[in-house]
């Protein structure tokens, strides 16, 4: 296999590729969606020991090949070929006709077999030349194992923590109390606390002497923000202003502003708010901060150029 | 009648043309270093001066940071674009730069014509974000350095067609790609952290997002390739990089022209 290039690599993504279409078109209208705690995090330290323990013991013409740059153009080919897919089909959660297209996978890419399994290969790919790089440790590739390996971690956390991320959505009301959300299939969720609108702050833009006469009966939202307090047991009642962009915290969950609402030239009575509960959150943050450094390091590197 | 901010851009964009057209002359008139390159030297700074006191004092005038819409974009480009330009003529004392550089500035600037500023104060909630300069920022940035890869690729190909030597322009690209593909990557990242800030999730497969990956990954594949350098591959990396700037233009502009772009996250103005 080290003597693997490109026709060989080109061909075994093709059929990945291939391979998922067929399974989704079986399969239909079946999708994937990430496994929860405990599942995932199971799958990512599976990989992850494979990685290493093949890698480290046992490197054979298969690691050679997968290390290298024919697999890593294949695999980063055939995931830019599915997200260009993304770019022009239009992607729609929950299958709603069962044209081909849909079929094999295509109106929900990233919850297709074609997906799991070019994002599988890209895995293991960038896991083996992480390691090639990695081991024997030298200080000269840091820069080449924080870009890799930011994006390993990200990629695989964001797939894996989708399993474990919870979104409701709640529609408070002035001086409603109220402890029922509802998640994302609308399902209404009892929430151990009740939260209370107490007040929606509303700044518009004053009308501008403007050539559109459109300014004056329209104007422009400038900020909203909800005042809201929560009870919780018998602790003090937590009291916070979430606006756009400025979340709030409360045991684990984020608050976001999602929007308003208001009967037409009333003031705003309802305020939508998102909690969001997202674990691995910390660990995609350390992916990121390591891409971070990886790309500064990267702005760093000049060739020497004559011209 | 025209508004007297829109009149003081369109005489704005009429000194600098004239200004850099002039530099341009004097900098290519003479073969040796001499005086008048000079002079073309300081008309090319001249001009690029000029549009950064426009944008600042757009800033003043619209009181928010002018980076919103897609003319206002277009600005800062235009600027970067000539700003890098002048400073990898000093870097490398190549005045062929100027020839990429400056023409494809000048079209954006007449492209500014077409479509011209509303000046609009407001600013939605959503972009009242300490993430908000930094984000439009280094995208421009980064697509000003790509665009230059791009220039550069072509004067590649077209030296290719005449057999002649593109060892060092190849060198010179990658070191081009790699500074725009960092901010590049930074722009990607700060969009990510902004988003779980604004909407609670890193990544929501928005069209512009999905779009700003395909960019990335382009580069990401130019890149790669670059890494086993055969002779015979050369046209190709230069035709990648091509179709990279295709893509650059297809998630800046392109996608606000589409219809689905009008649940995006990213469409603030109407088109």
């Amino acid at each position: 296999m080290s003597h693997w290039g490109y026709k060989e690599s080109f061909l075994f993504a093709s059929i990945l590729l291939i391979s998922g279409f067929i399974i989704n078109y079986l399969t239909f209208p079946s999708v994937i969606d990430a496994p929860v705690y405990p599942y995932n995090l199971i799958l990512i330290i599976s990989i992850v020991l494979y990685i290493l323990l093949t890698g480290l013991f046992l490197r054979n013409s298969f690691f050679t090949w997968m290390s290298g740059i024919p697999a890593s153009l294949s695999a980063i080919s055939a995931f830019t070929f599915l997200i260009l897919l993304m770019g022009f089909i239009p992607q729609q959660k929950g299958i709603i006709q069962s044209d081909f297209i849909t079929r094999i996978g295509l109106s929900d890419i990233t919850r297709s077999y074609a997906y799991l399994l070019t994002s599988l290969y890209l895995l293991f790919i960038l896991g083996y030349t992480i390691l090639r790089r990695a081991y024997p440790f030298n200080l000269k590739n840091i820069r080449f194992i924080l870009n890799h390996g930011g994006l390993w971690i990200v990629i695989a956390a964001a797939s894996a923590g989708s399993g474990d991320i919870v979104r409701l959505r709640i529609n408070t009301e002035i001086n409603n109390k109220l402890s029922v959300a509802f998640n994302e299939q609308g399902k209404s969720i009892q929430m151990p606390f009740v939260i209370e609108l107490q007040k929606i702050i509303l700044d518009e833009y004053l009308s501008q002497p403007n050539a559109k006469d459109e300014a004056f009966t329209n104007p422009q939202t400038g900020q909203f923000a909800s005042c809201i307090k929560i009870y919780s047991g018998n602790n003090k009642p937590f009291e916070a202003t979430i606006r756009v962009n400025h979340p709030v915290t409360f045991r684990g969950w984020k608050i976001y502003q999602y929007s308003y609402e208001s009967a037409k030239g009333n003031s705003p009575e309802v305020s939508m708010l998102e909690m969001v509960k997202d674990s691995w959150l910390p660990v995609v943050y350390f992916g990121i901060f390591m891409m971070f450094a990886g790309a500064f390091l990267l702005f760093l590197k000049t060739k020497k150029t004559d011209l | 009648m025209n508004p007297p901010h829109i009149q003081l851009f369109f005489y704005l964009a009429i000194a600098v043309l004239t200004i850099w057209c002039m530099g341009v002359l004097f900098l290519f008139i003479t073969k040796h270093p001499s005086a008048i390159m000079r002079l073309g030297l300081v008309l090319m700074i001249t001009g690029t001066l000029l549009i950064l006191i426009y944008i600042i004092k757009y800033w003043l005038i619209v009181e928010r940071p002018p980076l919103k819409t897609l003319g206002e974009t277009r600005l800062w480009y235009v600027f970067f674009l000539s700003a890098i330009g002048i400073f990898m003529y000093f870097k490398w004392r190549w005045r062929w730069i100027f020839l990429l550089c400056i023409p494809f500035a000048s079209l954006f600037l007449v492209l500014l014509f077409f479509s011209p500023e509303t000046f609009d104060k407001t600013l939605m909630p959503a972009l009242q974000s300490v993430w908000f300069i930094p984000h439009v920022i280094t995208y421009i940035l980064s697509y000003s350095f790509l665009t230059i890869s791009m220039l550069i690729a072509i004067l590649g190909l077209f030296k290719l067609y005449f057999r002649k030597e593109i060892t060092a322009l190849l060198v010179l690209s990658d070191t081009i790609v790699y500074t725009g593909f960092s901010f590049l990557t930074f722009g990607l990242l700060i969009g990510a952290l902004w988003a779980k800030d604004a909407w609670g999730n890193y990544w929501t497969w928005d069209i512009k997002e999905t779009w700003a990956l395909i960019t990335w990954l382009v580069y990401l594949i130019y890149i790669h390739l670059r890494q086993t350098f055969q002779q015979k591959n050369v046209s190709i990396v230069l035709w990648i990089l091509l179709l990279a700037f295709v893509v650059i233009m297809i998630c800046w502009f392109g996608i606000n022209y589409l219809p689905s772009a009008a649940d995006s996250v990213h469409t603030y103005t109407n088109p």
